[in-house]
Formats: structure tokens, sequence, C-alpha cells
């Protein structure tokens, strides 16, 4: 049943060029981010510079457990691509009137949910596969050493960058469904997620200092599944842990958007 | 007793204050070729919109193959309303790729419905490149692909030119002839009486009229004459006893009403007693058209 759903939406993807470029963007910045901080080390300590007489070669980026969440903290800005690639994938249904032509073929609008739901698990999970590839070998290669444990120890941010995915892929079909046009829900969600939550949090932050309404809101809390992790390195505390409220507030939000998307698509006119 | 395979009863449908549906009781029966007649806005897409699982109803039920409706049962209909619509990148087959895992079809169906409806040809360009002739072929081709039992269509013809609207209706009744359902939305008049057996008509969401095509057409509705000489062509039938009114036409010829129980022949004779001979004597045939205006007018 998955699986059809899957070809469905494979067959609607991969012939349409805004798809293919776009998804080779993404594939080429994903991969260019996973490996830039090697890069940008490399080329600093060949440019000869130093930290307080440290080489910056040395700066166990790749270490493990270190390296899952460096590099699931990094990829998760390219989380907008992705996003992108779903507002047109749900946006053009609605502009080429074709949601409405698959449910008069025989598609019940819970099957259209869950084709989109396929696509945007697919999406997650490669991704998540990726960086755990790419996590595997640049810790073997670059990193100080191998050892199991090391290695599979926190591997949750794996998890939480599934997670975050998910729950960030959901709120923009939701974009998506409820504006139907491909240009405002791309500016609707970058205005959003960009300028709008932000400067809301950042009122909030102001005047009640570190209100717990600011953990509750939908993007704030699908970036705060993974924290910054680069302090480290200067010796600062940081947070190398996925805090199980912040789950829980995210998980919420992924089932809020999946059920709003369901109600939107099921009883609304399809015009 | 007749199987029905569509049959609806009681159905509402409201857009803030115009009652798009109201209170909707239609019944289509096996191997019929349905009409559903009506002018702008007169409910018919909003009902099939109903019947095909895109427009919420407000109350009322219907029931196809005498089940209530679910989506799996959509499978075995073909439905093409208004305008093809259809993924315009994509390519007739690729297209119908999707339609046929929507409709769980083996895409072996693909290239014979695109060669039942000659679209075999151009099965591999992108949609947007197709005429509209040819967009509206494959939204046909797309219908078939699943062999299905019922055939709704709106509008099919809208926007073709003559010999596209020749080749649909030519492929309508080589469907009908099958002995598969078809329910043919339209407000060509024309289209419907070429095509259907049975008709209903709905005026602002109800249903003023339902019927079969033959008893409609049944009679006519006077004759049509023309002499050498029409001035006293005109003047004679000014005096047969029977005559009701007669108009000039665009060709030229007299159109005369008679009232209804005169026998042809006996106004033939008439004008021959007079000394008049005609060039030409026709029925004028009754038209759905006339009805059609005549019932819309009747009604409110």
């Amino acid at each position: 049943m998955i699986l059809k759903y899957l070809q469905i939406e494979w067959l609607k993807l991969k012939n349409y060029k805004t798809f293919i470029r776009l998804a080779s963007l993404y594939f080429l910045l994903l991969l260019l981010i996973l490996s830039s901080v090697k890069l940008l080390l490399s080329w600093m300590s060949s440019s000869g510079m130093e930290f307080e007489g440290i080489s910056p070669d040395i700066i166990p980026f790749y270490d493990f457990p270190d390296v899952w969440q460096n590099l699931t903290y990094l990829a998760s800005y390219l989380k907008f691509f992705l996003a992108f690639i779903v507002i047109i994938s749900v946006t053009n249904e609605y502009s080429y009137r074709t949601i409405r032509q698959n449910i008069i073929d025989g598609m019940s609008p819970t099957d259209f949910l869950l084709a989109k739901q396929s696509m945007i698990f697919g999406f997650s999970l490669f991704n998540m596969l990726v960086i755990w590839l790419a996590g595997t070998l640049m810790g073997i290669f670059y990193g100080s050493g191998f050892s199991f444990g090391l290695y599979t120890m926190d591997m949750e941010f794996l998890l939480a960058h599934f997670l975050e995915l998910l729950t960030f892929l959901n709120l923009a079909m939701l974009i998506s469904v409820v504006l139907k046009k491909a240009g405002f829900a791309i500016i609707g969600l970058c205005f959003y997620a960009i300028f709008l939550e932000p400067a809301l949090v950042g009122i909030l932050n102001y005047v009640f200092d570190d209100h717990w309404l600011i953990t509750l809101f939908p993007i704030h809390a699908v970036n705060n599944l993974i924290e910054i992790p680069f302090q480290r390195y200067v010796f600062m505390e940081i947070q190398d842990y996925v805090k199980v409220s912040s789950a829980i507030i995210a998980g919420a939000w992924l089932v809020i958007s999946i059920g709003l998307n369901y109600f939107l698509i099921a009883k609304r006119d399809i015009n | 007793m007749a199987e029905y395979i569509l049959d609806i009863s009681g159905l509402n449908k409201r857009y803030g204050n115009i009652q798009a549906v109201d209170n909707l009781e239609l019944k289509v029966e096996k191997g019929t070729v349905f009409g559903l007649l009506g002018p702008n806005g007169s409910g018919k897409s909003t009902t099939l919109g109903i019947l095909l699982g895109v427009v919420q109803k407000d109350s009322g039920d219907f029931k196809w193959f005498g089940e209530e409706p679910t989506a799996s049962q959509r499978r075995r209909l073909g439905a093409i309303l208004e305008s093809p619509t259809f993924y315009p990148y994509l390519s007739g087959i690729q297209n119908l790729q999707i339609v046929c895992k929507i409709k769980e079809v083996p895409e072996s169906r693909i290239l014979e419905v695109l060669e039942q409806v000659g679209l075999a040809n151009r099965a591999t360009s992108p949609f947007k490149t197709y005429s509209l002739g040819m967009k509206q072929r494959l939204a046909i081709a797309s219908a078939l692909l699943s062999d299905p039992e019922i055939l709704i269509l709106d509008e099919p013809t809208n926007g073709l030119d003559p010999q596209g609207i020749a080749e649909i209706r030519e492929l309508i009744l080589d469907i009908a002839g099958q002995g598969k359902t078809i329910i043919l939305a339209s407000h060509l008049l024309d289209e419907v009486q070429k095509v259907c057996t049975h008709f209903a008509v709905l005026k602002q969401g109800e249903k003023i009229f339902h019927g079969t095509v033959a008893e409609s057409l049944m009679g006519n509705e006077g004759v049509e004459v023309l002499a050498d000489d029409t001035e006293s062509l005109r003047k004679v039938i000014g005096t047969f006893p029977s005559f009701i009114d007669m108009k000039l036409n665009n060709v030229g010829r007299l159109e005369v009403q008679l009232s209804k129980e005169t026998a042809i022949h006996e106004f033939h004779e008439y004008l021959i007693e007079k000394g008049i001979v005609l060039t030409h004597l026709a029925y004028i045939n009754k038209s759905l058209e006339k009805q059609f205006l005549q019932l819309l007018s009747a009604k409110s």
C-alpha cells in the first residue's frame, strides 16, 4: 500500500524539471555542507591560521559521537529546500487541479494525504540515511578513532533530525494546503519561520524573560531539537543531547499538522 | 424491475445564499444514456462533483451500484468533469500511468485506450503540447482505462471545433453501444438529443423534468412549406380552417402552425383546391431545445 503511494508520487515528480533541479541542488548542498567543516578547517590550517597556538586541523569535529550533532545541526539549515519541494508538489496539485482528478479517479482524501506523507517520509528517511552514511565515513576517516560504543552513542540526533524534517515538512504541507499557490506558500513559510515567529519569540523573551510559551512555537520546537554544538570547541557548555520535552513538542506539532492537513483535504470542497 | 446504477435521494448543497442542489431525486437505469440538462448555474456540475467525491453534500444520499459511496467504487467509474486535468509536464502515457496506479489497472491498458481514442501517435508528447481536442481525447482515454460500467461526462465537447464535437459524439455512441451507462451533463441540447435516451432538466438545483428523449420528440412542431408565389401562399394558408400561426424562416420558407388534430393531407388538398402547388412540404421535427426553453420559462 505504502509502496503504491510512493510509486504514484514518484511518477508525478521524476519527470518534473523543477523537482530535478531543486533536488540536485539540495543534494549538492547537503554533501557540500557535510564536508564543509573539513574543507574549512584544512584551508584554515594550510593558510597558517591558529587558535591560541592550536592548529584548526586538530579540532575534533568528526569524532564519534560529536559528529552526529555537528552534522545534523548543519544539515538542518537545508530543510527549507526540502520544504520548497513539498510545497511545489502539493500546490501543483491545486493549481493543475489534479488533486480533484486524483480523487475522481478513485483516491480517497486519506489516500491523497498518505501519498504525500509517504513522499515526506521518503525525503526525511533518505536525508537521515545520507547523514548517517556521511557521519560514519567521515568519522572513520577524519575522526580520531573508532569504537562501537562511541559510534552508536548520541545517534538519537539522527532520529531527532528525522523528526525535525517530518514535522517541518508537514508544516510546509499545511501552508501549501491552506494557501494553494506555490509562491504564496514559499513566501508564507519563509516569512513565518524566518521573521514572524523569531520576532514573537524575541518579544516574549524581552518582555517576560524566557516565557514557557516560547518552547511551544512550532518552528522554535523544530529547531530546538538539535541545539547548536559549536561552542564546545571554545570550551563552553552546550546541550549535547536531545531534550525529551523538545521531542514531545515537535511530535505534537507533527500530529497537529497531519491532522489539520487531513481535515482540510477531506472536509473542504475541492474545486 | 429496473436496475438502478445511480440512485440519488434528497440531495442538498448550499453555497452561502445559493441553493446549488435542492432536494434532488434522480434514478438512472443501467444501460441508458442519461442527459442532465440545465442552464449555466443550474447545479449540474455541483451534483456531479458530489457524486464523484470532490464536493461535500449538505444532506441527502446517493448510491452507486446500489451501494453506499466509497473511493474504491469510483475506480469503476470513468469521469471527466469540465476541462481535462492532467500533469502538463508529463506525456499522455505518463499521465495514464498515474491513473493506472490509482485505479489499480494493469498498464497494458494504456496503449489500448490510446488507440481507441486515436492518440497513440502523440502518446509520448507532453500533455501541455496537446490541442484542446487531444486533451479531451486523453481525458476520455483516461476515463476508459478501468473499462468502467458508467461513464460520466460533464460538457465533454466544450470548446471543441465541429469535427472534434462529431468525434466525441461518435465515441460516446460507440461506448453506449457496448451496453455501458453514460451520464452526460450538457447545456448543448442538440448534443443530448442526438445521443441520449433519457434526460432530466435541472433549474436552480431543482429537477423540473425527467423523461425519455423519444417521448419528448414525438409529434411535430407544424410544417414548413414553400411555393413559387409566396404572397398568394400566405393568403391561402391564412384562410385554412385550422390555421394558427405562420412565419418566414431564415431560408425563405414558411413555418406554419396548425391545430393538433389536422391531418397533413387535408391541408395539402386544400392548397391544391385553391390553386397552390407546393415546391416543398415537410414536418418540423420537435427539438429538445424548444421544450427545454418552454420548461424553463414555465417554471419561473
